[in-house]
């Protein structure tokens, strides 16, 4: 009986969630392949489901070149970003790993102080510098940018991974002869990539729908990314049904990329090293 | 013979606290050399030290004739297995054991030429195609020691590779290595905290106490030779028993005295030594297995005693029986179907020639032989 009722609570909890999740993206697709009536109803509820669903809004802007330019930014700032803070971060986690003194946990608050402040605040000096650095109003810049947010998130995934590795794992490495480098990219490197999988979703996610530090480093210039251009969309007060539709591309590729990889999170690589 | 290794005068201290000091040993070529101790002893860090995986405060150390102090663990042609096995877990068992010829740029023909031979000496040629998370602990363990020997290393280093394993399984395992050393005769340095194992396998055995080296010789002399009282509860599957007591003359003639009560008489050659502990205390020791189970109607042997079984363990062909004479336990080791039960009374005698004598201080083996 009791089971029955926590089961019964666990499941409207599901529900609820489920709810909160599929809602808003109801609400994106339903008013992305709305046609005009079903919006604009002079007073009438508006509908459930669109009277006449079209798909010309996406048609609209799959056509248009400024679209197509901003979205293959934000994969390019993605893709740098991914590149950048990988590049950068699992040496970074390795190597703290390897750190056994008080100064290490010095160090890491040190690399999380980025996120202890709101961004409002630490954007204003990382766009000063980054000027000076004439890095501002490019890709580069924000995938700079964008790689200082994604790093502590990087090197606390990755850290803990690392650690779990035996010591002696690598001890034998060199033992049999294989150099470091050899070493760190075929034996240690292997055995932590479900957390590099981890962390490569959670950079990607983070780069693609970041906008305060994308606004900042752009600035006015000609360079926008999704999250940016969306925004400058919305000071033009557009239809809601064009609005949302630039609302589903951008959060289109999240959910594939998510899809792709997370059978491969499953995979527990570090099972059966060592005996029991 | 020749020599393959030499340490001399090692150092290696972690905050001058553990670690190894002053260790200085050579291992001929083809040897089987064990490094026995309790944990914490320093015998892992001294394979450490060997391998280059940990560098050495000070000192040197020989492979082969050369000086490899300053070699790099990649370099000096030793392999190592862990006490944990450390396989490489996203290689299968094939990748695993190809791993160190791999880096040595053998070519692909003998690589599989040579991980097949291996396996097959191992028995572990079914299970190449396996991931280690997919084999049974004497499994990873052979492949383990596969890994180590396919590259034909100058010396085998072994941390406790037994020590996770049954002991129905270990005897198997302690028949097998032996029969492997022979077949390949590798040079061996062998770690463990289990003198069964050192005894059983090893050509010498090194005994390792809080870093340094206490004694160093053959499994037998080791036995027979105690260097000092550690050595002497050390080996040996049962405790050897201690007795503290007072050397003096009674009657012209010099006794071993404890309790005032119990009195032993003492061979020639061990008074002829013991004159100069004459009323000084020292410690008499005697193994379980030496003391002589007396028939009821045998006469007297000397040193004859007569004690109430107080508890009786069973040790599968033998059993160990602790008697108590005059309120002080002793063990005595009988065989299983000697027949004996608790509270019975039993007549043994403590036969002088079995005695060892070590000093109350020091804890020396007053009759050690260099």
């Amino acid at each position: 009986m009791r089971l029955k009722i926590k089961n019964l609570i666990i499941n409207f909890g599901l529900l609820l969630i489920i709810i909160e999740t599929l809602t808003p993206i109801y609400f994106m697709i339903k008013y992305s392949i709305s046609d005009r009536d079903s919006i604009i109803t002079g007073g009438d509820v508006i509908p459930l489901w669109p009277y006449h669903p079209t798909f010309m809004v996406y048609k609209y802007l799959l056509s248009s070149p400024k679209f197509i330019d901003v979205f293959l930014n934000s994969v390019k700032v993605a893709g740098f970003t991914l590149l950048f803070a990988l590049m950068l971060g699992v040496p970074m986690a390795y190597g703290l790993s390897k750190i056994k003194s008080v100064y290490r946990d010095f160090l890491l608050v040190f690399l999380m102080s980025i996120r202890v402040f709101p961004d409002i605040v630490s954007v204003i000096p990382i766009t000063e510098f980054f000027i000076k650095l004439n890095l501002d109003n490019t890709i580069l810049g924000v995938s700079l940018a964008h790689t200082l947010l994604a790093l502590p998130y990087v090197i606390f995934i990755l850290l803990a991974d690392f650690e779990k590795v035996p010591p002696e794992i690598e001890l034998q490495a060199y033992n049999l002869g294989a150099s470091k480098t050899t070493t760190f990219l075929k034996i240690i490197m292997p055995m932590v990539i479900p957390s590099i999988i981890v962390s490569s979703i959670y950079i990607f996610i983070l780069s693609w729908d970041e906008f305060i530090f994308s606004y900042f480093i752009l600035g006015y210039g000609e360079i926008e990314t999704l999250p940016v251009y969306l925004n400058k969309m919305l000071s033009f007060q557009p239809p809601q049904n064009i609005l949302m539709g630039v609302a589903v591309l951008l959060s289109l590729p999240v959910f594939v990329f998510v899809l792709l990889i997370q059978k491969r999170l499953l995979i527990n690589i570090k099972e059966g090293a060592l005996k029991e | 013979m020749k020599e393959m290794l030499r340490l001399e005068h090692v150092y290696k201290t972690y905050n001058n606290t553990d670690g190894i000091k002053d260790i200085s040993f050579i291992v001929n070529k083809g040897e089987f050399v064990s490094l026995l101790g309790s944990s914490g002893c320093g015998k892992t860090t001294t394979l450490k030290v060997i391998a280059g995986l940990e560098k050495v405060n000070s000192g040197k150390v020989y492979i082969d004739g050369k000086d490899a102090t300053n070699f790099p663990p990649q370099k000096r042609d030793v392999t190592m297995v862990f006490q944990n096995y450390a396989l490489f877990p996203h290689f299968t068992v094939f990748d695993n054991i190809a791993f160190g010829l791999k880096m040595r740029k053998v070519n692909d023909y003998d690589i599989v030429k040579k991980v097949k031979n291996i396996a097959s000496i191992l028995e572990i040629s079914e299970y190449l195609d396996r991931k280690p998370s997919e084999l049974s602990g004497g499994q990873k363990q052979r492949v383990a020691l596969a890994r180590a020997l396919v590259v034909e290393p100058k010396i085998l280093l072994l941390d406790e590779p037994l020590s996770n394993i049954d002991a129905v399984l270990r005897r198997t395992m302690i028949l097998e290595l032996k029969s492997l050393h022979k077949k390949l005769n590798t040079t061996i340095v062998y770690v463990t905290h289990n003198q069964l194992e050192a005894i059983s396998m090893s050509d010498r055995i090194i005994i390792m106490k809080d870093g340094r080296i206490i004694q160093e010789d053959t499994p037998e002399k080791i036995f027979t030779n105690p260097k000092n009282r550690f050595v002497a509860s050390f080996i040996g599957e049962f405790k050897m028993n201690f007795i503290e007591g007072r050397i003096e003359e009674r009657v012209g003639d010099l006794k071993f005295v404890a309790y005032n009560d119990i009195v032993l008489n003492l061979t020639d050659y061990q008074k002829s030594k013991l004159w100069a502990f004459k009323d000084k205390f020292v410690i008499l020791g005697i193994r379980p297995s030496d003391i002589y189970i007396k028939h009821p109607r045998e006469g007297l042997l000397g040193n004859d005693f007569s004690g109430v079984v107080d508890i009786i363990e069973h040790f599968g062909i033998n059993k160990l029986l602790i008697v108590k004479i005059k309120g002080f336990p002793i063990t005595i080791l009988v065989p299983k179907d000697f027949n004996v039960s608790e509270n019975d009374t039993i007549s043994f005698s403590l036969l002088p020639e079995n005695f060892y004598f070590f000093d109350v201080e020091t804890g020396e083996n007053i009759f050690y032989e260099v």
